[in-house]
């Protein structure tokens, strides 16, 4: 079967485009991870949100071009709502209590929207501009998958370039380094983290809205691809862009090639990778510190 | 001031169980159904916070939980062997599963061991979810209950079962409280707080928190096993990491660490659950809505924050005694 290498260059693309997908929703949770030490498991309503406010947006006329513009800064304000409202009174509660609040917030989620818009899947059509197919290594690939692959890495790129060479993202390296340390030098934490977690709900909300012509728009597509983005970002190691790269390169290939080469066993794969890499680096691959979780 | 925290938290216990014999005393069909159900969920929080004690937090439990439900469910529906056979080496099963995983995961602490446990459930469920001996995705039925007729007890009748998990619950809890309060337990407690500390002692961390783990992958597996039982059926639904989740809130909502806390949890979690689904279409919100408060006003959970409310009043308390002009305190 892999001698066919069409076949091949066929999967690397749907491998590559998953990944960018498991990219632009691990980047939010593992920075905020990193940075604030909180485990915020609702990341993945915001996505849900953006999704079906993509869904909302498309229906009433607009193209898709209006709502990868809107959808996304509305996702960031809910989250940054939800985050002044809800989330931040979690913030010294530790894991456990992030973690029943997070999940509450999945509830409320996926009931009001499930109010909202009922049980259905939702399907968003993709833009007409991109209905074709590109010849990419001798094959043809469907334009809009070529387009996720470029946005995902025009993200990277951005995202690289923002938290290298920018003062903001010299800030959040700090942060995400020695917080203590940081907020003795004068650096408002607080603040830089509201900023962090505005960005990391806009990408989240960016994933939503190019997931919705591929995956489709239903109540609990949130909890359905939360825990992969949980991995990525253990896998990647908390907190650094190039580990998050990495993780869901990784999870993306693992995912797509598992579900090829052993179909009985495809979800294992990934666990199988996490578990494996896990044992030997505790870590993570790519942590932007050497963490030692406390006991 | 540490025994009157041990006092709080037993009193709890009693009170939990007097409430438990006497709502299954009065209880009618339905409400058997239920409380077999919190109490079965009851044990299997007592092993999630077994392993807390040592500040190890899973989230994979419902893998362990998996291990009694499968190999309770292919001794005797598949092999044809006796329940009262099976019932045991499904405890043995989950002790040894959890020895064989712990051996890798409690290398890990916090984020990272809640990762590690989610992979090794997911994996079983994802086993389970394929598996065609299992009847896969659509489950298996007929898992039979224990046999105990030779000493006149019929666990057919949902009274009678209701009953025993209740005692089993009882005597886990009671066992457990020993082991909390011996020196090995003590042991766990003082590597929850300062593990670093614990080995410069000369404590071995390791060995410690994988025993605490076979011995909570025991007891999960013995929840396991008579989930089951009590619904006669096995599905992969079981293991998946939504069950994870359930403990993991019962045991949160109660108190971590607390030990009553986890089946307090279980029992408000089923009884708020059959609340709200009665009552209401869209009930999860409203569920998560409890959870949201339960975070934000009782962060250490019922039990945990009750415990709390008692320490400052007696600390008050004896700082008003010691200087009984002032108000210091």
């Amino acid at each position: 079967m892999f001698l066919d290498p069409q076949f091949f260059a066929e999967q690397v693309l749907n491998s590559l485009q998953f990944s960018m997908l498991l990219f632009l929703l691990a980047i939010g949770l593992s920075v905020v991870f990193g940075l604030m030490d909180y485990l915020n498991l609702s990341h993945g309503t915001i996505y849900m949100f953006a999704a079906y406010v993509a869904f909302s947006l498309t229906h009433l006329g607009g193209s898709f071009w209006i709502a990868l513009l809107l959808a996304p800064l509305a996702a960031a304000a809910v989250g940054v709502l939800l985050y002044f409202v809800l989330l931040k009174r979690a913030e010294k509660g530790g894991h456990l209590t992030q973690v029943l609040l997070t999940v509450g917030v999945i509830y409320m989620g996926t009931d009001l929207i499930r109010i909202a818009y009922g049980d259905l899947p939702k399907g968003v059509p993709q833009p007409e501009a991109l209905n074709g197919a590109v010849v990419l290594f001798g094959i043809p690939y469907p334009a809009y998958r070529v387009f996720i692959i470029g946005l995902g890495l025009a993200v990277m790129v951005a995202l690289y370039f923002a938290l290298e060479r920018t003062r903001l993202g010299a800030l959040v390296r700090a942060g995400v380094d020695d917080r203590a340390t940081a907020e003795t030098l004068g650096i408002d934490i607080g603040k830089v983290f509201a900023l962090v977690f505005g960005i990391g709900t806009y990408l989240a909300g960016v994933a939503g809205v190019v997931a919705a012509p591929v995956f489709g728009v239903y109540p609990g597509m949130d909890a359905s691809i939360i825990i992969l983005v949980l991995i990525v970002v253990v896998v990647g190691g908390l907190g650094s862009l190039r580990g998050v790269i990495v993780g869901s390169l990784l999870i993306g290939f693992a995912d797509t090639f598992g579900k090829i080469l052993l179909p009985q066993f495809a979800m294992m794969m990934i666990y199988l990778v996490m578990a494996l890499v896990l044992i030997f680096r505790p870590s993570g691959l790519l942590p932007a510190r050497r963490f030692s979780a406390p006991g | 001031m540490m025994a009157s925290r041990t006092f709080i938290r037993r009193s709890v216990g009693v009170a939990l169980v007097i409430v438990a014999l006497v709502a299954q005393a009065f209880a009618g069909f339905f409400a058997q159904e239920l409380i077999a159900e919190a109490a079965i969920l009851a044990i299997f929080a007592l092993s999630l916070d077994l392993l807390a004690t040592c500040g190890l937090i899973s989230f994979g439990h419902a893998g362990l939980l998996g291990v009694g439900c499968y190999v309770f469910a292919g001794l005797t529906v598949l092999m044809g062997g006796s329940a009262n056979v099976a019932f045991p080496i499904a405890i043995v099963a989950g002790a040894v599963v959890a020895f064989m995983v712990g051996l890798f995961a409690v290398r890990t602490t916090g984020a990272f061991f809640i990762m590690v446990t989610l992979a090794a459930a997911e994996m079983l469920f994802s086993w389970g979810y394929r598996s065609p001996m299992f009847g896969g995705a659509n489950g298996m039925g007929g898992v039979p209950r224990l046999n105990l007729t030779a000493i006149g007890i019929d666990l057919n009748d949902p009274a009678t079962f209701a009953l025993t998990v209740i005692v089993l619950c009882i005597v886990i809890w009671l066992l457990l409280e020993l082991v909390v309060s011996s020196p090995f337990g003590r042991t766990l407690a003082a590597i929850r707080q300062n593990p670093s500390r614990v080995a410069a002692l000369g404590g071995r961390v390791f060995f410690y928190r994988l025993a605490a783990f076979t011995a909570s992958g025991a007891i999960a597996a013995l929840a396991g096993a008579l989930k089951v039982q009590h619904i006669n059926f096995i599905s992969p639904d079981l293991v998946s990491w939504f069950v994870s989740g359930d403990v993991l809130i019962a045991v949160v909502i109660g108190g971590v660490g607390t030990l009553v806390g986890g089946p307090l949890g279980a029992a408000l979690l089923i009884l708020l659950k059959e609340l709200l689904s009665s009552t209401f279409g869209h009930w999860y919100l409203f569920l998560g809505i409890v959870f949201a408060c339960v975070a934000l006003l009782m962060p250490k959970g019922i039990v945990g924050n009750l415990l709390d409310f008692y320490e400052r009043r007696i600390t008050r308390v004896a700082a008003s005694r010691r200087e009984p002009t002032g108000d210091a305190a």
